[in-house]
């Protein structure tokens, strides 16, 4: 038995021995050869100074699936796909929220409004050392248009369903012409991922192209020109990146960026154990939620970290009612009851019930304090296109009972709920997802005061999916507590499914035949302003109007939305948090490991 | 076996298609992604066609020719997926098999030998503890226990520096940080297990055999380990396949929680995303561990009970 212990005990002190996942930096040099040529059209990051070395570990809830831009179309794949393993003809700056020049030193349009010129940057090469040229942007866009693989880009890049057409100008310009004015192609044409044509050109040929860059392919096989390259891929456990040797960034004085030796994303699936990770040290930031922030703001010295208030976010939460008053054409019967229909198109009735909304009331109990209240689906944040003059309708009980008595909904029998001029009682469900603790929280608080008001809500939790089924196809709900992610950039070129009438997300009332009310015809024809629109100002016009069209009718009712928060170690500098994902790592290549002087700029802030 | 398998596999195929949506669904909410290009996809994936003929379709790719399908979201053979998960939760659940036994079986014999001492009594109250404790709790707990002393890492099967360990270094590595997953994963059968050895040791003890053993002079450590011992014990083989069983299906949650890259999460992102293929071949893989599970342990019951003819 004596010898068992021993044994034991020795095992147990290696266990103990081992350093384990602390994300301790190993001494890296502060040089580091780069025995490639600096491409004549390098790109210099202004007043950007730095250190080479040190690493950076952050936390993804899900893997990857795929490597492949073209393919990918889910935000675990293109979040490296479009995120830190590539680079653009522009980049779209976060703090900005305009376009700069990336792969492409200048651009411009031509007085039509339809022909723009990219000129390429001299000496650009993919991570293999491959020139990288106008010709892989061609086989890109011949990718794009694929009848076969029809990548979801596609879509963006087509005008009234007519293509782009491509061409190479000279040795360095892209020349592509549009089928008229279209005020969306920059973000189309930025969303194109560039594919490199001497690695996957053979595969576009036969066929294999889309199963091509999978998670199974080796490393050094994954040619790439964004600011790193894949190092190390273990499923389900982590993503490791490395510096791409041939990246066009440089810093001022010379040095080729990224600094970073590596670039680690730990797969974790759960919340809370990610929260612990961080407060372990070992990952070096967490995008956290609102009720975690007093724990993480009390550790901050400790931890040796940073919180950060990144302002309210450009997700959104809001609920509709079911105005869809036409009928299932198998059944012959309406998808709405159209007693609750009469009242789903009342727009009083839906004022009033924008009345009910305790927004202040929400963020404080479900955010605890850390949110903003929303009227719209562009919150202010988005300085571009967010219309500050729109008819908000505040909380007010009073007014609501107000408003549904001079409507005509009223309790003549005295039960508490009201009834309306036919005599049917006021009763509907809300719909929302079991799983998401936050949107229940909103749900009590909303239910709570309408009932308050007179009519009778329940909620009934419906999961996610069968949610879509039903704002998609079978239409057989009352209304739906939902919540929508901004795209990036956030901008209403992408938005033709939801602001138009005829769109497949026009979540109150779909695929409409023809525009059912004046207001939506309006919208629809902004949208194709915009569309079409050559300019800013125009587009940005008929936003506004479209806006004011959605406030003064109501057919969505806006809350919330949270302020976002992330936790950075401070050993950091080059940070430029953004509220839009992914938060500072959209700048990976500036980050450098530098605690000294991270110390000081720490000081000097809170100084 | 195989028409338990045929059964498992038609029963899962149904409920992931009764269920509403699939893989496309969440897609069908993006607004830049217009229907043609979901409609697509969906031909591509077969998704447009009945139910039963797209398992007609899996059934007959599995039998014929060991084609588990593609996954739609990964785009990879759905066996080459699954391997590496299934080895790392085979190993989870044989390690918590492995501290179950270690540690159940010597405790219940010490409390069904020492009844009512305060070894007994601690014993109890760990195992009444750890079958009344939730599982995600405990894991949840033990993560914090090993943010706040660094004993432990907080997740995950590897570190963050272990390909630069030695071949040594990788195996202990491995086993640092399979000890607190397979500690939450054992707690619960562990406890079961422990009051049952308990339980049945106390009433072989009582049998006249025992006695008999006793009046013939045996040494005390012959009578309970040799002869009292074997026969108490058979019970729990029995559930040994079953408990190998309920360990693999049970690692989905700590797996998810500790970050363990198992079988489980795969399952649960495959499921979450509707991944058809995917889910069917996972479902499949952990039937069949199930099966084969009690098997071992019909033959395992057969060796050590002379009394069954094989």
């Amino acid at each position: 038995m004596g010898r068992f212990n021993w044994l034991f005990l020795v095992v147990l002190a290696c266990f103990f021995g081992c350093s384990g996942d602390r994300s301790e930096t190993p001494p890296s040099p502060v040089t580091r050869q780069d025995p490639n040529p600096r491409p004549g059209g390098a790109l210099v990051e202004e007043g950007l100074v730095g250190r080479y070395g040190g690493r950076y570990v952050s936390v993804i809830r899900v893997q990857p699936k795929t490597f492949n831009g073209m393919t990918a179309n889910e935000s675990s794949s293109s979040d490296f796909t479009s995120g830190p393993l590539a680079e653009s003809l522009l980049k779209y700056n976060y703090s900005t929220q305009e376009y700069e020049p990336a792969l492409a030193e200048s651009y411009e349009v031509d007085s039509s409004g339809t022909v723009w010129r990219f000129h390429f940057r001299e000496g650009l090469r993919w991570s293999d050392g491959a020139a990288l040229t106008v010709d892989d942007f061609l086989f890109s866009m011949d990718l794009v248009y694929d009848e076969v693989l029809h990548p979801s880009v596609a879509d963006l890049c087509k005008l009234n369903g007519q293509p782009f057409r491509v061409e190479k100008e000279g040795k360095r310009t892209l020349k592509i012409t549009v089928p008229g004015t279209y005020g969306g192609f920059l973000d189309a044409i930025t969303s194109v991922r560039i594919m490199p044509r001497h690695v996957l050109g053979d595969a576009y040929e036969n066929g294999t192209f889309s199963s091509a860059y999978g998670i199974d392919t080796p490393p050094e096989d994954l040619v790439v020109c964004g600011p790193w390259m894949l190092s190390k891929f273990k499923p389900q456990e982590r993503v490791v990146l490395k510096p791409n040797p041939y990246y066009f960034r440089f810093d001022q004085d010379g040095k080729r960026l990224p600094y970073l030796n590596e670039l680690v994303y730990l797969v974790v699936p759960d919340q809370n154990a990610q929260l612990l990770k961080f407060q372990a040290g070992e990952c070096d930031e967490i995008y956290f939620r609102a009720e975690d922030y007093a724990a993480l703001k009390d550790g901050e010295k400790e931890g040796d970290y940073t919180v950060y208030d990144l302002g309210q976010e450009m997700a959104t939460n809001f609920f509709w009612l079911n105005q869809n008053d036409r009928a299932n054409p198998e059944s012959g019967r309406p998808y709405v009851d159209p007693r609750k229909q009469k009242w789903f198109r009342d727009r009083e009735f839906r004022i009033a019930l924008a009345h009910c909304v305790d927004r202040q009331g929400i963020v404080d109990n479900v955010f605890y304090g850390i949110g903003e209240p929303l009227f719209g689906s562009i919150p202010p944040v988005n300085k571009k296109w967010h219309n500050p003059d729109v008819p908000k309708y505040r909380y007010d009980l009073d007014e609501a009972r107000n408003i549904l008595e001079h409507a005509g909904y009223i309790d003549r029998n005295g039960d508490g709920v009201r009834e309306d001029k036919d005599g049917n009682r006021i009763s509907l469900t809300l719909l929302i997802q079991p799983d998401n603790r936050e949107r229940q929280g909103i749900a009590s608080i909303l239910i709570d005061d309408i009932n308050k008001v007179g009519i009778e809500i329940k909620t009934a939790a419906v999961e996610f999916n069968t949610i879509i089924t039903k704002l998609r196809e079978t239409y057989d709900y009352d209304a739906i507590l939902l919540g929508l992610t901004g795209g990036i950039p956030p901008s209403p070129y992408t938005g033709s499914n939801v602001y138009k009438s005829s769109g497949r997300t026009h979540l109150w009332n779909p695929e409409q035949p023809s525009p059912d009310t004046r207001w939506e015809a309006e919208n629809d024809r902004l949208m194709d302003v915009i569309l079409s629109s050559e300019d800013y100002e125009t587009a940005r016009k008929a936003f506004f109007k479209i806006q004011e069209n959605l406030a003064q009718y109501q057919p969505a009712i806006y809350i919330v939305s949270r302020r976002g928060l992330i936790a950075v170690r401070n050993k950091f500098t080059g940070l430029n948090p953004s509220v839009m994902r992914p938060w500072v790592l959209w700048q990976s290549y500036r980050i450098s490991h530098d605690p000294e002087k991270a110390a000081q700029e720490l000081a000097t802030r809170s100084g | 076996m195989i028409p338990v398998l045929f059964g498992i596999s038609f029963l899962t195929f149904l409920v992931m298609h009764l269920a509403p949506g699939d893989f496309l669904s969440t897609m069908a909410l993006d607004p830049s992604v217009s229907q043609e290009s979901i409609d697509a996809m969906r031909s591509r994936f077969g998704l447009d066609q009945h139910w039963t003929v797209q398992y007609a379709l899996w059934l007959k790719n599995v039998m014929f020719h060991l084609d588990f399908g593609e996954s739609f979201s990964l785009h990879q053979p759905v066996f080459n997926v699954l391997q590496t998960g299934l080895l790392n939760t085979f190993l989870l659940a044989s390690s918590a098999a492995m501290i179950t036994w270690v540690v159940a079986v010597p405790l219940g014999v010490v409390s069904a030998v020492r009844q009512y001492s305060w070894l007994d009594k601690v014993s109890s109250l760990i195992a009444f503890v750890g079958i009344s404790i939730p599982e995600v709790f405990l894991a949840l707990l033990l993560i914090l226990f090993a943010a706040k002393t660094g004993w432990f890492p907080t997740g995950g099967i590897r570190g963050i520096d272990h390909d630069s360990l030695s071949v040594m270094g990788k195996g202990l590595d491995i086993a640092h940080h399979l000890v607190l997953p397979a500690i939450v994963l054992a707690t619960v059968p562990l406890a079961g297990r422990m009051r049952q050895m308990r339980g049945n040791l106390l009433d072989v003890l009582r049998a006249d055999y025992v006695t008999t053993a006793r009046a013939k002079g045996l040494p005390e450590r012959d009578v309970i380990l040799k002869h009292a011992l074997r026969n108490a014990i058979n019970p729990l083989i029995t559930l040994f396949g079953y408990t190998l069983a309920t360990l693999l299906s049970g690692s989905f949650l700590v797996e998810v929680v500790m970050s363990w890259p198992g079988l489980g999460q795969m399952t649960l992102e495959a499921l979450n995303s509707r991944d058809l293929y995917l889910m069917m071949g996972s479902v499949m893989m952990a039937s069949t561990l199930l099966i084969v599970g009690n098997l071992v342990a019909d033959i395992l019951l057969a060796l050590s009970d002379p009394r069954i003819q094989v």
